[in-house]
């Protein structure tokens, strides 16, 4: 293998250096306070040497097989890495490989038993996601293309078991996998028509379980029926599998200079099987016949499917300079109906949501003049549903959901002179029938954004957006209502740069519901009023070349979770020799929430190193 | 209907545009006074792809020899002086039937007048995942604001990009005001990387599939730890999940179901997910209890 890349390298290369550039370092954390498994939680960078990033090119003069390789990446030691890397030929091929390595943990409590400290969602584990692609030919008539992706996690972690009438946290084992491939090709025709079809597919395992060896009480505090719940042993096992065929078809057509078709074709049927198996030992409740039992077994096994269908076709017309008009409709049809047997107990029970939904625009876009720009159209979506009802609620098997609306666009773009853009779009919708209580029915949109160049050191930014919606139906009477105003100023000049920004945004939900026990009426009310800033400043220094950085953001929010979290930031970067620069940064993260204050957390961070390479 | 009357009758205005008249030079002609930008753009991808046919300025700034004999700017189409319209249509020559671009013409960008050229400079190199966060971020910064929140995806460690989710380039199929974007099977953009709830799920949870992940979580950024919409997961889900029977008949709302007899004074009962912990849709239970 050695040999084979030392002869590969030369070849590939065509006599070439390669451009290589590399930050390497070590991180300390000189001091740590608070709780630990939040900072894990929300920051994770631990102490150790680090390859903070990477950059490597070759562009080789001469070479048959190569015209240019870029391999990047960063972070490598730290809880999320990743390497991407290209390799092309003009005509021949072209070649993507990226990989990512994230570690996702996540031990904040849950609160469903404040007696237990023992924490009941928790997560360790590493999701790994990988993609390679391959297009032959590129520019070409005919270009085929294939490409393997993997997105896998495993790892540890902590979920309930629930068992009749109590929950008990167990230690859980995560694995699962989803294997992409597709493969398809290009056609181009005289740059008039372009034509993709596509066929693919996928596989797909789970193998999560859950596992509990000592005795366990729940977070069922009251006796059921006068006895103590209580679990001494469970295991519970999916062994799930899944595969997925997917075909596509896309086309482009332009039979006149003034007009462009495009169309869209897609049809997948992801399947699922399951076996499912639990055993449990202990203080059990039998919920069909309420007796106490000592132990219960269940066997499961299921499957489901759903065939997708979708289709998009749009027009654009450009009858005059000045004016472009686009027209789209798109479908979706989606059935998933699903079945499972319990192997112990003889039941069966089946399930089916369908779903089907379509939306047609049209939308107008015309220059008034050289600096204006107005758009205006109209959008109308409307879907149907069918959805299993509630346990609990009597009626048929299945109830409908219903979805009219009709959405206003308007907007436009203004450059009253060269160095101002103003943009602004707004969206009104309006709906009789919508598919959830907190789903968009009467809502309105607008966002507007300005920028300013004030000169070639200046340049300024301001923008502006809100969101209202509302359901006035009778028993749900929701009110929302967001909104977002913020400024940001940049000042560049050879050896200072200034970056700042500054954002303000406030939400309010209101929305009544009944309480489940004394079916009175009882308001959810969501509210959030937060202050975001951050600050990058750059100062070169004339004599050595050396770089300081001061800079960092604060959030800080009121409301429903008040919330302060702030990562302020010094880096400085010193030339040592010609390509050899030693880098320093110092970087506090710390967060508190006064409803949770046993969570507060504030971890300094110290990495020094040296960047190397030209 | 009325908006197909209205493109027959526009297609009909429009027919008859008459064809332009080309000269191409060559690349070595345009080489002798555009000589350093010209050795920059051949290290790149598009300098690599069309070197070999000898046009490779002309195939996006069009034919050159007027410009050439005339030397005047005006000769020649300059994308950094274009509107983003003729960007957009010079681009899209070659790069139309892309899978990524071929919603270009209906995307926001192309909507709020962002020309290709805003964010690619087809001179220069390729840029890397933070770059390309950073270039994003110089107009949608209050995005980026709320990335600065304590609960994210990992963007700002560079692990996650926002292409990852969006497609810049628009979509042949609307997204929607809270829609997500698909990924190339056709699914919700989400499970690109979060796999294990994709299912199809013999129980699934209508929301994940009608509206998107969305519908509860707030994926750029949020105070809760589990980048919920609600500082609650018991708000969350009873505001769907009331017990108010009305809007079900009569306007076909759905989720409108009974909570059974839950006491919510009980800590069991204010966090649901403890016990419901398949909510994203469970292959077993109705309940999403397992």
């Amino acid at each position: 293998m050695r040999r084979l890349l030392l002869l590969a390298v030369p070849l590939l290369a065509g006599g070439q250096t390669p451009e290589v550039s590399a930050d390497v370092g070590y991180r300390f954390l000189p001091s740590t306070r608070g709780d630990w498994r939040t900072y894990r939680s929300v920051d994770n960078l631990a102490e150790g040497p680090r390859l903070l990033q990477f950059r490597s090119a070759l562009l080789p003069k001469a070479s048959r097989w190569l015209d240019a390789l870029r391999l990047n990446g960063a972070n490598w030691g730290d809880p999320m890495n990743s390497v991407h890397l290209t390799m092309d030929k003009a005509e021949l091929y072209r070649f993507t490989f990226s990989y990512r390595n994230m570690a996702y943990f996540n031990a904040l409590p849950s609160f469903a038993n404040p007696l237990n400290t023992f924490n009941q969602r928790s997560f360790d584990t590493r999701q790994r996601i990988w993609n390679a692609d391959l297009d032959l030919r590129p520019g070409k008539r005919l270009q085929p293309f294939f490409s393997v992706a993997r997105q896998s996690g495993n790892g540890l972690g902590v979920s309930p078991i629930v068992v009749d009438e109590n929950s008990y946290p167990a230690a859980s084992g995560i694995d699962y996998g989803y294997m992409q491939y597709r493969g398809g090709v290009h056609f181009n025709a005289a740059e008039r028509w372009h034509v993709t079809l596509e066929q693919g597919g996928g596989r797909f395992h789970d193998d999560t379980s859950l596992s509990l060896d000592a005795r366990n009480l729940g977070n069922r505090m009251l006796p059921y029926l006068g006895r103590q719940l209580a679990l001494d042993k469970a295991t519970q096992a999916y062994a799930v599998t899944g595969e997925n065929l997917y075909s596509s078809a896309e086309v482009t057509f332009s039979p006149w200079q003034w007009v462009d078709l495009t169309g869209q074709f897609f049809f997948s049927q992801p399947k699922s099987d399951v076996r499912f198996n639990e055993s449990a030992q202990g203080t059990l409740i039998w919920l069909e016949t309420l007796r106490f039992v000592n132990g219960q077994q269940s066997i499961i096994s299921g499957y489901a499917n759903q065939p997708r269908t979708s289709g998009a076709f749009n027009v654009e017309v450009r009858p005059f300079a000045r004016l472009r008009v686009l027209e789209s409709w798109q479908t979706e049809r989606t059935h998933n109906p699903g079945s499972v047997a319990s192997l112990t107990t003889l039941n069966r029970a089946a399930d089916r949501l369908v779903w089907n939904q379509s939306e047609q625009q049209v939308q107008a876009f015309l220059d008034v003049t050289k600096f204006l720009t107005l758009q205006g159209g109209h959008r109308y979506v409307w879907g149907h549903a069918l959805v299993r009802r509630g346990t609990l609620s009597t009626g048929t098997a299945q109830e409908a959901g219903l979805l009219r609306r009709h959405v206003g666009l308007a907007g436009f773009v203004l450059r009253p002179i060269a160095k101002l853009t103003i943009n602004a779009n707004a969206e009104v919708g309006r709906g009789d029938q919508t598919y959830f209580r907190t789903s968009l029915q009467n809502y309105e949109q607008l966002r507007v954004r300005a920028r300013y160049r004030l000169s070639d050191a200046w340049q300024m930014s301001a923008r502006y957006g809100r969101t209202n919606n509302s359901n006035p139906t009778p028993g749900v009477n929701l009110s929302f209502s967001a909104q977002q105003a913020g400024a940001s100023v940049e000042w560049t000049r050879q050896a200072v740069s200034v970056t700042a920004d500054y954002t303000r945004s406030t939400l309010w939900n209101d929305l009544r519901f009944v309480d489940p026990v004394t079916y009175g009426s009882l308001l959810s009310f969501y509210r959030d009023n937060a202050h975001t800033a951050s600050l990058a400043a750059d100062w070169r220094l004339p004599r050595n070349r050396a770089v300081l950085t001061l800079g960092g953001s604060l959030f800080r929010s009121a409301g429903s979770r008040p919330t302060r979290y702030y990562q302020p930031l010094v880096r400085v970067l010193v030339p040592i020799r010609k390509q050899v620069q030693f880098l320093g940064e110092w970087r506090q993260v710390s967060m508190g929430q006064s409803l949770y204050a046993f969570e507060a957390f504030g971890v300094q961070q110290v990495t020094v190193g040296f960047r190397m390479g030209r | 209907m009325r908006s197909l009357i209205l493109f027959a009758l526009l297609a009909g205005l429009a027919a008859g545009a008459p064809a332009k008249k080309v000269e191409y030079v060559g690349t070595e002609a345009c080489l002798v006074c555009h000589e350093d930008m010209g050795k920059a753009f051949l290290k790149t991808r598009h300098g690599s792809i069309e070197k070999q046919r000898g046009q490779s300025c002309e195939r996006c700034h069009g034919p050159g020899q007027q410009h050439g004999e005339a030397a005047e700017a005006k000769f020649i189409l300059n994308h950094a002086k274009a509107s983003p319209r003729e960007v957009d249509t010079s681009c899209l020559t070659c790069h139309k039937n892309q899978a990524t671009h071929a919603g270009r013409l209906h995307g926001s960008h192309s909507a709020g007048q962002v020309g290709c050229t805003s964010c690619h400079s087809v001179h220069h190199a390729e840029t890397t995942p933070k770059a390309a966060n950073a270039l994003c971020a110089t107009c949608h910064r209050d995005v980026t604001a709320q990335f600065l929140r304590p609960h994210t995806h990992a963007l700002t460690k560079g692990a996650v990009q926002c292409v990852d989710c969006h497609n810049p380039h628009g979509t042949l199929r609307n997204a929607g005001l809270r829609g997500t974007a698909r990924t190339r099977n056709n699914e919700p953009g989400c499970l690109n990387c979060h796999a294990d709830k994709r299912g199809p799920f013999a129980f699934e949870h209508a929301p994940m599939r009608l509206e998107g992940c969305g519908s509860c979580h707030e994926s750029h950024g949020s105070a809760n730890p589990r980048m919920l919409n609600r500082a609650e997961v018991k708000n969350l889900c009873l505001e769907c999940h009331s017990n108010l029977p009305a809007p079900a008949n009569k306007t076909g709302t759905l989720g409108s179901v009974a909570t059974g007899f839950h006491d919510l004074r009980l800590p069991i009962y204010r966090n649901c997910t403890t016990c419901h912990t398949r909510i994203h849709g469970s292959h077993v239970n109705r309940d999403f209890l397992r």
